[in-house]
């Protein structure tokens, strides 16, 4: 074949720009160490290096996100824990409360001190984080979710909060706690019925909180224990106050006290000494009662017997018991929140385990191979060196260097 | 004896003329588009002289160029192959660009803007996470703007060039219409204007990279040139222009005219060829559809932020503003040879759907059919205002009559237009309009994941109660109309239920998680003012919006990964065609260069070849003039 001189030169020369172009684009990518720049340099990598990102970006938001939750969590748990130790406090001056020694000085003295700590455990369930988030409010509602509320017949917290516990997700966290559950739902008395003593008692009969024997003999009605003084002798006799009917078997007999007595799957103590036309009231609960609602009938007790009446021993009885019932539904919460927080470092972990596999995704998908980069680099450089250096020995080879 | 110093004389004369093409061959070694020539020798006849015939000598036959014209035609078409590709490649390789991968990509920014929603959702009372949804959004609109602009300017530079292209196709056609009567008037002399017609051969090489051009040698010599198959744009010695047409409907868009004798006569885009047709394709096709992709994703962006934003309720408590600035209806552009007095406009109804592409609507006796430009499928209907890929075209004011056309370009002005309408950050409707409240006797162990507005329905707060059935179906009370029917036929009629997903009735979303018992309950209804700041249902919902299969089927968080997906083919398309055509360019141009081109090498060996024929001529003079001098001297004595 004939070869044109010019245009042999054209294209050693046309080869060696394109090899330095190639030799430069190397370099570009060894030293961004990225083999994917633009989109056109391998379309489907970039695409799924994009996409991959995309997750990254996401799951770093999700991080985040977690990362707040687990930061009010942590408030809530701590809080609950203040909580509970305001309980513990609370029940230790309802047992000193219970002290037949304490005259109404002590009385009053303690339904001050009680006072103080409703009105803490008030401020703590109305806790908020550090974004001004409510710990406890549920599902939104008011940013004062427990508002104490002052009416004639004494205070009573409602709560303002959205009710409704949020959802854990795949891999988020609620931020707030179903605050009307832990503290506004204690169940009354045992949780069926409650014990009272009718107002117009003279003697100082009292009773436990009674328990439940047998749940399918339950009635659901209200019953009556008259006291009558028969012959020097205190007998009882149990009327059924919804139908008006007494109660079979439980008519006339005689009262001992600290002896169970037991009907229509309920049983209770009776002790103290009632007088002739006294009268134990049992009711059927009508609803759930609140921790501030405890600790207020407390402090009411306390105040009307430092104001001279009776029914101490009862009412402690009883606001003991719910106070128990409420001190386990913030224990529960306590460690449903402690549940969510070890979650928390398990979503954690995920997430970022799964950052680092988008990381390396992409890392596959675009960046450049190292060894095989610098590899590829060498040859090329090795091609361009051997490329100038023919060129240089070709255009020596020249007839007119022979010739004259 | 003067006979032998005639052959001296002429054998001398010979070898320095073909000495001097050959000393022209290596002068000319590196100039372009020159053939080498050669010369061709022949005897100068005889003598006869006694019976016997006598050699005269020698003498030059033709000075002539070593040329094929098969090759240099196939040159010329390689070369305007290869100018196309190359043409269109280099602006694509602009256009790709605009659009980097990666963390500095606009995908990026997209997903800033809503992931920043996520921190709005952890805490909605936090001003500054909101001001950072409001900053990631501007961000994102300025990237929007900014791209949309630096294509409108690629647009402009490219529009320029075709104009200065133009100017330099017409000055070629002129030089080639000069060249032409030269040579005719050069006809008629035994040798060939060989240095003219390697002229023109490298004004037509130089023209097949503008235009793609068919040559047609005439017999007077002349060379006649068509563009676009038969456009003749040099004819004999008579040259016609080119000229750029703006498009009749469209203005942004140009076209390329030929002009002859007054009239233009408008050259279909594709038939153009060279740098001309490359630029035209980029112009015309690459950069419109990289222009809609852009648009959609913009558009589809403000319009489902717009309609999830106005759905929620910000800090304030009053209902969520526009997010974005709302893209106006696009106007139909209509034809000139219109005669209705109809305005067209389409407007997004339904971002899910959008195509990227333009759309043609026309109007006949029968009724309307909008041809979707992409792919050209035409859809029929009897009226305006219809429905098609998620637009809703329709008439503004006037009427059409039938042969009227319009042409509606949605997607051309909304990443332009991107602009964010909300300035406080306490309008950030993150809250949502309903809340749920479980029964107080639930005694499943049910809580609940999201709640929020999915469409503005007319009963989106009317109350509605689930209540559980004992079988874990639900029902529910309160329902407006347009719900879906009940699973199962009952009684009660219920709808069945699946922890973690969304239950949808009057406009809202409702998921829950737990399994319920029997007579649990949970009532939405509206949110009670005061609640708000305590609220985040509708930032979940804006986070939800990233799954939400928008752009064919692809995530709106995924969109542009899409488009990076079509834009990276194309570049690398347009770069595989300009690697193959220029290979193909090269060595049409080798082949052409193989039989046209000067060897030195050659010419130093015909130079000492005919050095040695000059000096071997020389000596025969010599030894003729020393006989004649010998026997003048034999003479004279």
């Amino acid at each position: 074949m004939r070869v044109a001189t010019a245009n042999s030169y054209d294209n050693t020369i046309s080869n060696l720009v394109k090899r330095q172009g190639e030799l430069n684009a190397q370099q570009e990518r060894i030293s961004t160490g990225k083999r994917v720049q633009r989109a056109s340099d391998d379309p489907v990598s970039a695409v799924l290096s994009e996409t991959a990102q995309n997750r990254l970006s996401r799951v770093t938001a999700d991080l985040r996100a977690v990362e707040a939750s687990r930061t009010s969590l942590a408030q809530a748990e701590s809080a609950l824990g203040e909580s509970g130790e305001l309980i513990q406090q609370v029940r230790e001056l309802m047992i000193a409360a219970g002290n037949a020694t304490y005259g109404p000085r002590e009385h009053r003295d303690l339904a001050t001190q009680l006072e103080g700590l409703r009105e803490q455990m008030l401020s703590v369930a109305n806790r908020k984080d550090s974004a001004g988030r409510t710990l406890f409010g549920g599902l939104g509602g008011s940013s004062t979710p427990f508002v104490d509320v002052y009416s004639a017949s004494g205070s009573a917290v409602s709560f303002e909060g959205l009710r409704g516990q949020e959802a854990a997700g795949n891999n988020s966290l609620p931020q707030a706690l179903d605050g009307e559950a832990i503290w506004m739902r204690i169940p009354q008395g045992n949780g069926s019925f409650t014990l009272g003593l009718s107002a117009s008692n003279t003697g100082g009969v009292r009773t436990d909180v009674g328990q439940v024997t047998n749940p399918s003999a339950l009635t659901g009605h209200a019953y009556s224990v008259g006291f009558a003084n028969v012959g020097g002798a205190m007998q009882y006799s149990v009327t059924n106050s919804t139908t008006g009917v007494p109660v079979p078997g439980q008519t006339d007999l005689p009262y001992l006290p600290g002896k169970a007595i037991e009907f229509d799957g309920m049983s209770f103590q009776m002790t103290g000494n009632p007088a002739d036309g006294d009268a134990v009231n049992v009711s059927p609960t009508t609803g759930p009662t609140n921790i501030f609602k405890v600790v207020q009938d407390t402090i009411d007790a306390l105040r009307a017997t430092a104001s001279g009446s009776t029914p101490l021993t009862h009412t402690l009885s009883r606001t003991l018991a719910e106070l128990d019932a409420g001190h386990d539904r913030v224990l529960q919460a306590r460690s449903q929140s402690g549940e969510w927080l070890n979650r928390a470092d398990a979503i954690d972990g995920l997430l970022g385990d799964r950052a680092v596999d988008y990381q390396t995704e992409r890392s596959r998908l675009e960046d450049l191979d190292m060894v095989q980069g610098i590899s590829d680099f060498q040859s090329q450089q090795v091609g361009l060196e051997a490329a100038l250096k023919s060129y240089a020995q070709v255009q020596r080879l020249s007839l007119f260097q022979y010739v004259g | 004896m003067s006979a032998a110093l005639n052959i001296g004389s002429r054998a001398l004369n010979a070898n320095l003329a073909t000495l001097q093409v050959i000393g022209h061959n290596i002068a000319n070694a590196n100039t372009a588009g020159y053939s080498r020539q050669s010369v061709t020798m022949q005897t100068s006849g005889y003598q006869t002289l006694g019976g016997n015939y006598y050699g005269k000598g020698v003498e030059i036959g033709t000075v002539s160029r070593t040329h094929s014209a098969y090759l240099t035609r196939e040159a010329q078409l390689a070369t305007s192959v290869a100018a196309a590709d190359s043409e269109r490649f280099s602006r694509m390789q602009q256009l790709e660009g605009l659009f980097p991968i990666g963390e500095g990509g606009m995908g990026a920014a997209i997903n800033n803007m809503l992931n920043a929603w996520s921190d709005v959702a952890s805490s909605p009372t936090n001003l500054s996470a909101r001001v950072v949804v409001l900053a990631r959004a501007e961000d994102l609109a300025a990237r929007l703007r900014d791209t949309a602009g630096e294509i409108d300017s690629l647009a402009y530079s490219g529009r320029m060039q075709l104009d200065s292209s133009v100017t330099s196709i017409n000055r070629l056609a002129q030089d080639i219409a000069k060249v032409n009567q030269r040579i005719v008037e050069s006809q008629g002399t035994t040798g060939e204007p060989n240095d003219l017609l390697d002229q023109r051969d490298a004004l037509l090489g130089e023209l097949s990279q503008y235009v793609q051009i068919s040559a047609v040698a005439s017999d007077d010599g002349s060379m006649s040139v068509f563009v676009a198959g038969s456009q003749p744009l040099v004819l004999g010695q008579r040259a016609n222009t080119l000229a750029t047409v703006r498009d009749s409907v469209d203005p942004s868009r140009l076209h390329i005219g030929f002009v002859q004798g007054g009239t233009t006569q408008l050259l279909d885009d594709a038939s153009v060829g060279g740098q001309l047709g490359g630029l035209l394709s980029f112009l015309g096709q690459d950069l419109p559809q990289m222009q809609n992709l852009l648009g959609r994703m913009a558009l589809a962006l403000n319009t489902e932020m717009n309609t999830q934003h106005r759905l929620g309720v910000d800090l304030k408590g009053n209902a969520g503003a526009d997010f974005f600035v709302p893209a106006a209806p696009s106007a139909g552009m209509p034809a000139v040879a219109n005669t209705g007095s109809a305005e067209l406009a389409a407007t997004v109804s339904d971002p899910t759907a959008l195509k990227a592409s333009d759309y043609e609507v026309r109007f006949d006796a029968l009724g309307v059919n909008v041809v979707r430009l992409s792919d050209g499928v035409s859809t029929a209907f009897a009226s305006l205002p219809a429905e098609l890929d998620g637009l809703r075209f329709g008439v503004t004011a006037g009427a059409a009559n039938p042969g009227d056309s319009f042409r509606v370009r949605p997607f051309a002005d909304a990443a332009r237009n991107m602009q964010v309408a909300l300035g406080a950050p306490d309008r950030l409707a993150s809250a949502s309009p309903v809340q749920v409240t479980p029964g107080a006797t639930n005694a499943g162990g049910m809580s609940i994941e999201t709640l929020y507005a999915v469409s503005p329905s007319a009963n989106l707060t009317d109350p509605v109660t689930l209540t559980f059935l004992a079988d874990g179906s639900f029902t529910a009370t309160g329902l407006g109309p347009g719900n879906p029917a009940p699973d199962n036929a009952g009684p009660p009629p219920s709808y069945n239920y699946t922890p973690g997903k969304a239950l949808q009735f009057n406009g809202w979303s409702l998921t829950l998680r737990g399994s319920p018992a029997g007579g649990d309950s949970f009532t939405v209804a509206a949110a009670p003012a005061g609640s708000t700041p305590q609220n985040s249902g509708n930032a979940k919902a804006v986070l939800a919006l990233r799954d939400l299969a928008t752009f064919d089927g692809v995530s709106l968080a995924d969109g542009y990964s899409s488009l990076l997906s079509v834009l990276g083919t194309q570049v690398q398309g347009a770069q595989f065609a300009t690697g193959y055509s220029s290979q193909v360019a090269s060595s049409a141009d080798n082949a052409r260069a193989a039989v046209s081109g000067v060897n030195l090498d050659e010419e130093a060996a015909r130079l000492l070849q005919f050095q040695q024929s000059y000096q071997a001529a020389a000596k025969f003079l010599q030894v003729a003039q020393s006989t004649f001098d010998t026997l003048l001297q034999t003479v004279g004595r």
